[in-house]
């Protein structure tokens, strides 16, 4: 075995299997996850969607090995956030309940659908022989930062406009929000801490199935939809926001992890690099993001997720 | 480097290029501990961090 076999194990042979070679350097990787950990402490909201393509893009590591790693360490992240904002939050253990079942159903669909993807194999297209799990992978990545970039954007752009200190960054648009809070499809259930007196059930395990579709699939923590959602969709008090969707993310991110253990698709060797390194990253990133506040800077993020839209694109078609 | 080549070899034993392969348990356990150890340790020396950033740059906030 090489050095980067050695290293990497996991990553290696799922490379060999797919018929790609991984380049990742320890030094490379060291820096990478700092940075990731950087953009997401600093901009607070979707860092981590960046790690899985990126991993792919730069470092060749395929990406059922990216995303099983990628939420591996990401449980590491939520023990550490669990620690940090313990007192500044609340949980409400019965919409938590609920939204678990509906995101273990998400997280099981999306490993499932990966492994589907990962044993497709690949098909020819002018000559060029490309992988299943790359193409889908690709497309959905893109689709998804392509949205939050815009939506990012404007805000940004909103919140300059009108002299906001700070542009809040929500993925969901009013309309959209209040036609989903006024679902009346039974059953109806009452949630007291978060003073909610009749929701309906469907909307929290869709807000579950979806959040867990994300993190099985394309290994993204959830909380850039999770935590709008549970203010904006099921309204629920921020400080009560905050509890439950940490409570969330340790269970779907320990059942993602367990899944994909299973499937041989976490390399504990990335897992340890990404998680150090991003959590020292990330807490320079806050400490940033308190000094500069000018919204301008959000849309830093907005070329970010555009960048690397622009580099999967690329990656796909001509390598 | 004891402990580093201990994770390494733990990995390897759950490759999955072995015929008939099933992931070992001790390998799923460390991928389920691992993170929560490395959690609880990167708690305490992130607020080590923040504080002495704190320090340094002046309170904010």
């Amino acid at each position: 075995m090489g050095a980067t076999s050695t290293f990497f194990p996991i990553a290696s042979y799922w490379a060999q299997v797919q018929g790609i070679e991984i380049h990742p350097s320890l030094i490379g990787l060291i820096v990478f996850g700092f940075l990731i950990g950087g953009i997401t402490g600093f901009f607070g909201v979707g860092g981590r969607l960046l790690t899985s393509p990126l991993l792919n893009t730069l470092f060749n590591v395929p990406y059922n090995v990216a995303v099983g790693s990628d939420l591996c360490q990401m449980m590491g992240t939520s023990t550490l956030n669990v620690l940090r904002f313990k007192r500044m939050s609340r949980i409400d253990f019965k919409l938590g309940g609920w939204m678990l079942a509906g995101t273990i159903i998400g997280v099981e669909g999306g490993v499932r659908l990966l492994e589907l993807l990962k044993k497709a194999g690949t098909f020819t297209l002018l000559g060029k022989s490309i992988g299943f799990l790359p193409l889908i992978m690709t497309l959905v990545y893109s689709s998804l930062l392509l949205w939050i970039g815009i939506i990012v954007y404007k805000e940004a752009k909103a919140a300059v406009q009108e002299g906001r200190v700070e542009g809040t960054i929500s993925p969901y648009q009013p309309a959209m929000t209040a036609r989903l809070q006024h679902i009346q499809l039974p059953p109806m259930i009452t949630l007291p801490v978060s003073g909610i007196e009749a929701i309906s059930l469907w909307v929290i395990l869709g807000v579950g199935m979806t959040t867990g579709l994300l993190v099985g699939f394309l290994g993204a923590g959830g909380g850039f939809i999770r935590m709008p959602a549970l203010i904006y969709v099921i309204g629920c008090p921020m400080v009560v926001a905050i509890g439950t969707d940490l409570f969330e993310s340790i269970f779907s991110l320990g059942y993602g992890t367990l899944t994909h253990s299973f499937k041989g698709n976490i390399d504990l060797i990335l897992v340890v690099v990404l998680l150090t390194t991003g959590s020292l990253g990330n807490q320079i990133g806050v400490i940033l993001a308190k000094r500069i506040t000018n919204p301008k800077v959000k849309q830093i993020y907005a070329f970010i997720t555009f960048t690397v839209v622009i580099l999967l694109v690329v990656k796909l078609v001509f390598y | 480097m004891g402990v580093m080549e201990y994770v390494i070899k733990t990995a390897v034993d759950a490759a999955p290029q072995h015929p008939g392969f099933q992931a070992q348990p001790l390998y799923i356990l460390l991928n389920l501990v691992l993170p929560i150890i490395l959690g609880i340790a990167l708690a305490w020396i992130t607020k080590l961090i923040e504080k002495a950033l704190n320090r340094l740059l002046g309170e904010k906030r």
